[in-house]
């Protein structure tokens, strides 16, 4: 599902160069959750940043859903992310002008999908995180596991391939957290999503299916 | 999409009332002062009547004559010659003084030399508003009289609402009759709407009214009088062969630039009998911007008149707008980055760079037409009391399509220009480094 082969990515500037990936290869199956572990610093966000596109290698090959993808132009590579990738990040991200129905309907916003059916979907994928009853709050109204939550179901809404997940937990207490990845278990489980997660917590890494450790830029487990 | 743009821009507008509040009374301040820049230009230089021709007028307002004095100056250059002194002495002719008189026509001058000019389709002489006393029910009421031939109606096409104009036989018969303005028939008649047929009287002669004209909404002095008279019922002030009460317009063909140029020639054929009085006579002809243009700055040339004061207009306008442009976009910037982490949020969900800069810069349209909205209501009620209290004399601002048609273009140049300049550098982040901001 999810190809790198030789990824580096070096920050330069004029007078120091930064290596926070150094010649990682990895491949990551249909259907498992992968959580990546390491000290802060050693590079971590930076591959998720790789793996969903959101930021380009500096050398190596990408391959993500049988698609080559790094040689895609920008539109393209909006279009990708849109359809075959979902976004959880630590603070959430929700755009407090919109209510949490708003949130959750964005990637399908960008699919030229009708209003009647991004309600719909987006209603369902609040249900199943169970919010359905929040859907016309805004997101300062809501508790850090609840805006978490919310950000779940606007990743999933579009049923992506693949779902990346930087600290998703890292911003909650240990019961939300742990209702979080209850969610992400569910997911990876029953519809099969692909999920990359970085974490700083042993006991939530323990829980997915493979833990790749990351020290200086370098994949050392 | 359009309408969670809509919904978006409204949410944002109302979430940060302050910095709205600011947005928007700069917007509709500035909006509203352009609205009524541009109805004023409208009533003066829109094509109306009674105006409907004045880009084809050529107007001789005034005649100048000046005697202009030479004085000859010897010097006288002393230089010694082995001790001798040798006297050379040159001759030098200079302008040293001219009086100078400038004044309106007198009719006979006009007519012998001006009526047949080549480029041009009707003439008429006219003299601008004398005033007279009139009484009404032991009342004194003051009114411009204006004094004219009969192709002052087909020149300036009046609209009548009752009555006809004088002809030209009537002019010739000196007969006394009166076209009056709709003002003066209700303030010398009152309510009684059949005024056609009745007299006024003025310097105690009686003159019957054949027409009602609709008082005219600009402010040439030709126009804005309260009655027209037969040009024949005058009597010349003063018995001077060049000068007098009345001006000329002159309906041009088209080319007005070449009716000016044979005016100036026919000019040339007055002979000047008064050499010890004046020996130049000077003919400036103008169109009728310049006419405008040479009242609010004064140059010998009229057409530098009208270019100083059109540059200057066009640089305050622009000032005028890139004030406001300027501080808007200074602030959109910081609103726009403000929404930083937004702008990647969208963007990791896949929104596009275009997708980005549509929806800044639909949130910038959807904010000055409200702007616009308010400053089009503000500019409304100025218009109504600005023609209450008649502070522009005889020019009425009014609201119309092409009016509202300039104003929503002005709004529109507004919000995209503000808010597409912030919107293409935003649209361009890279999506991690918005993230990184945290804002949200």
């Amino acid at each position: 599902m999810i190809q790198l082969e030789n990824v580096s990515k070096v920050y330069r500037t004029k007078t120091i160069e930064t290596t926070a990936l150094n010649e990682i290869n990895l491949t990551i199956s249909e259907g498992e959750f992968v959580s990546i572990m390491g000290p802060s610093g050693c590079g971590k966000s930076t591959l998720l940043n790789v793996i969903g596109l959101l930021d380009e290698p500096t050398e190596g090959k990408i391959t993500v859903a049988g698609e080559s993808v790094q040689n895609y132009n920008s539109k393209a590579t909006s279009k990708f992310r849109n359809q075959k990738l979902g976004f959880i990040f630590q603070s959430f991200h929700l755009i407090p002008d919109l209510s949490v129905i708003d949130n959750v309907e964005l990637p399908l916003l960008y699919r030229n999908v009708s209003a009647k059916e991004r309600k719909e979907l987006s209603a369902a994928a609040l249900e199943s995180v169970g919010l359905k009853n929040r859907m016309d709050h805004f997101p300062s109204q809501l508790s850090g596991g609840q805006k978490q939550r919310v950000a779940i179901a606007r990743a999933i809404v579009g049923n992506p391939a693949i779902l990346l997940a930087d600290e998703p937990t890292g911003n909650l207490d240990s019961h939300m957290g742990n209702e979080v990845m209850d969610i992400l278990l569910k997911l990876n489980q029953e519809q099969n999503t692909t999920i990359v997660m970085v974490t700083h917590d042993e006991n939530m890494a323990k829980r997915t299916n493979r833990l790749l450790r990351l020290y200086d830029g370098s994949q050392v487990a | 999409m359009i309408k969670n743009y809509i919904k978006l821009a409204w949410r944002v507008l109302s979430r940060k009332k302050f910095f709205t509040f600011i947005t928007l009374f700069g917007i509709s301040f500035t909006l509203m002062v352009l609205m009524l820049i541009t109805s004023y230009f409208q009533a003066e230089f829109g094509s109306k009547a009674p105006m409907k021709n004045q880009d084809e007028l050529v107007i001789l307002e005034y005649l100048t004559l000046q005697k202009v004095m030479y004085d000859t100056i010897a010097v006288v250059d002393t230089t010694f010659d082995s001790g001798v002194a040798v006297y050379d002495t040159t001759y030098d002719t200079k302008r040293t003084g001219r009086s100078i008189s400038t004044s309106s026509f007198n009719e006979k001058l006009l007519q012998d030399h001006f009526r047949d000019l080549e480029s041009i389709k009707a003439s008429t002489i006219f003299n601008t508003g004398i005033r007279h006393d009139v009484f009404v029910n032991n009342s004194k009421l003051q009114i411009a009289i204006n004094h004219c031939d009969a192709p002052f109606w087909d020149i300036f096409n009046f609209q009548f609402i009752e009555g006809r104009p004088f002809d030209a036989s009537e002019v010739t018969q000196q007969a006394q009759v009166a076209v009056i303005a709709q003002k003066l028939a209700k303030s010398y008649f009152g309510k009684d709407k059949n005024v056609l047929g009745k007299f006024i009287t003025v310097d105690a002669r009686q003159y019957k009214v054949i027409g009602v004209v609709k008082d005219p909404t600009s402010s040439p002095d030709p126009i804005i009088v309260d009655m027209f008279l037969p040009y024949t019922n005058a009597e010349e002030s003063y018995r001077d062969p060049y000068f007098g009460n009345y001006s000329m317009a002159l309906l041009s063909d088209g080319n007005v630039e070449k009716t000016k140029k044979e005016a100036i020639s026919a000019s040339h054929d007055i002979s000047l009998d008064l050499q010890d009085e004046y020996n130049e006579l000077i003919l400036k002809p103008v169109t009728y911007k310049e006419l405008y243009a040479k009242a609010l700055y004064y140059d010998e040339d009229p057409a530098k008149s009208l270019q100083f004061i059109s540059w200057l207009l066009i640089g305050l306008l622009s000032l005028f707008i890139l004030l406001p442009v300027l501080n808007l976009i200074n602030l959109n910037v910081s609103r726009i980055m403000d929404r930083s982490s937004e702008i990647g949020v969208r963007k990791a969900f896949g929104a596009t760079n275009s997708q980005i800069l549509t929806q800044f810069v639909f949130e910038n349209i959807v904010q000055t037409l409200i702007g616009g909205l308010i400053g089009f209501l503000l500019a409304f009620i100025a218009m109504y009391f600005i023609n209450q209290s008649k502070s522009l004399g005889a020019v009425v601002l009014e609201m119309n399509v092409s009016f509202f048609l300039y104003s929503l273009l002005i709004c529109l140049f507004f919000g995209i220009l503000s808010g597409l300049l912030p919107a293409l550098k935003m649209s361009k982040l890279q999506i991690v480094n918005a993230l990184k901001t945290n804002q949200l």
